[in-house]
């Protein structure tokens, strides 16, 4: 157990550095844009909340720093079981804490709302009516785990396969997105977009607590698969 | 024999066609420090990632301290293996790798880190990307050394280092392994200045122990035999000749293996020449195709 505890320590160390580094640069750009947007668009302008750019900053940090992680982990003497471990506390930890920062961005906004009444809020609250703050903390929360072991995954199979593995992924997302775009008109396109809304919880049928349960199942398939590619992963320089 | 900390038993590992160790034993016992000797691509790194689990074997077992070393979450935190390959975090400080690998070896002495990091001086204040080969070697050294693992491995510790430097670090690894004995096993190719610090030489050689001998008898046992091509002809008949060369009428072989002192007594009457060969050499002809 310690040595999990050490192995959690060294990655939260890591995440906790990157997640003041995202906010800050967040906030900067937050108010720099509302700002503009009030000079340039005076009416009805929507902005982003915290939650939206922190998906893309779950995703990538985690699948960034796995190659490090494992390998300085294996420097000392772990196992892929601890180290598989820790990453899963980290993981819970870290989406526990962008979860909490998510909330704490809806209010701003909604501060930000109530104060410059042009502006439109863009919070969950547009999607899941009558949600309740734990639901929403809720929900902030197990689709951070989802998209935090997204990541993860990623990062897992990157190390596994290297250039060849990127190359496909963003090549076959790219391919992906103009094919669609370009089959019957578009409507491949919307179908596409749609299941991916769907994935994300935007158009899930039965309120906030089953999309939150939907996130929560992916994600312990996605705790699966990174154990199965971690257990017999060589290190890799 | 004392105690057997490290076994492997008929190791395999192949990479596509070519077999990194074939068949592979060997036994490392307790408090001794083994130079581990191969020329490049003999599967010096390849033995060291198995034993420590960085790598899967195709067949065959590693034991360590009594149990199956394969992940074992009990074995693997005794061994300290520093690879000559970088592996540490580019943008972290000196500081916060050594405090981060004192929080994962037992027995870590952090003084005795802050100590080294001083003797050799390294600037803990350094990130990582920032140091040059040679003080990243002098990192690996530091932690290996501070770790007192039971089972400490360092895969060419010295790369990169000055010879002022690598004597700093001979003369540490002897007083730490007298004051606090454990096992060392250091794969190196700076053999002749390494091999007194040696107990034990282990030699591989296309993925397979050639050698597994006491330094000293090393040494003892290898002579060159230089005279008269008939004379020298005559004399290696029946021993083990492992380098031969000619210089005019003058042949040299070198031979291994042990010759009786009656022997050598009897070379030397028939007027030939009788000298040690120095480690290095005695490698090179023990290693060559």
């Amino acid at each position: 157990m310690d040595r999990i505890i050490n192995c959690v320590k060294f990655q939260a160390n890591r995440y906790l550095k990157t997640t003041i580094v995202f906010t800050a640069i967040f906030l900067i750009s937050y108010f720099a844009i509302v700002a503009m947007l009030l000079l340039a668009e005076p009416e009805g302008s929507m902005y982003m909340g915290y939650y939206v750019m922190a998906l893309i900053f779950a995703f990538l940090t985690p699948g960034i720093l796995y190659k490090d992680t494992f390998n300085n982990l294996m420097l000392f003497s772990n196992t892929r079981k601890t180290i598989t471990a820790s990453m899963l506390l980290c993981t819970v930890a870290f989406s526990a804490l962008l979860a909490v920062l998510s909330e704490l961005g809806e209010l701003l906004n909604l501060g930000m709302c109530r104060i410059f009444n042009s502006l439109i809020s863009s919070s969950i609250d547009n999607i899941y009516r009558d949600i309740t703050t734990p639901q929403k903390l809720l929900w902030f929360f197990t689709l951070f785990l989802m998209v935090v072991l997204i990541g993860n995954v990623y990062g897992a199979f990157n190390y596994k396969f290297g250039k060849m593995f990127k190359a496909f992924f963003w090549g076959g997302f790219g391919v992906l997105m103009m094919l669609s775009s370009l089959l019957s008109n578009g409507q491949v396109y919307i179908a596409v977009s749609n299941a991916a809304k769907w994935f994300f919880g935007y158009q899930m049928v039965g309120g906030a607590n089953w999309c939150s349960l939907h996130f929560f199942i992916v994600a312990v398939v996605l705790g699966a698969i990174l154990w199965l590619l971690a257990r017999r992963q060589p290190q890799n320089a | 024999m004392s105690e057997i900390i490290l076994e492997t038993k008929n190791l395999t590992k192949s990479y596509g066609n070519v077999k990194a160790l074939d068949n592979f034993n060997v036994k490392f016992e307790k408090d001794k420090i083994y130079g581990l000797l191969g020329r490049n691509g003999a599967g010096k790194t390849t033995l060291l990632n198995i034993t420590t689990s960085r790598i899967f074997t195709d067949s065959g077992m590693v034991t360590a301290f009594g149990e199956n070393a394969v992940e074992n979450g009990q074995v693997l935190p005794k061994i300290c293996y520093m690879p000559e390959k970088d592996m540490f975090m580019h943008k972290m400080k000196v500081r916060e790798i050594i405090k981060h690998a004192g929080g994962f070896y037992a027995d870590f002495d952090m003084q005795y880190a802050e100590n080294l990091c001083e003797k050799f001086v390294l600037d803990k204040n350094k990130k990582y990307n920032a140091l040059s080969r040679g003080y990243e070697s002098i990192l690996r050294i530091v932690i290996g050394l501070a770790s007192r693992a039971p089972l400490t491995i360092f895969d060419e510790p010295v790369l990169g280092l000055d010879a002022a430097v690598r004597d700093i670090f001979y003369t540490e690894l002897i007083e730490d392994f007298t004051n606090n004995p454990r096992t060392f096993i250091i794969s190196t190719h700076l053999i002749e200045e390494s091999a007194d610090i040696f107990e034990e030489a282990i030699i591989i050689k296309n993925g397979q122990l050639i050698e597994q001998t006491a330094c000293e008898t090393l040494k003892e046992n290898a002579h060159y035999v230089s005279g008269k091509a008939e004379a020298v002809d005559a004399a290696a008949a029946g021993l083990n000749v492992i380098h031969t060369e000619s210089v005019a009428s003058v042949k040299i072989c070198a031979i291994y293996g042990k010759v009786s002192p009656e022997k050598l007594r009897e070379l030397k009457a028939a007027g030939l020449d009788i000298s040690p060969v120095p480690v290095q050499k005695l490698f090179i002809y023990l290693t060559e195709n």
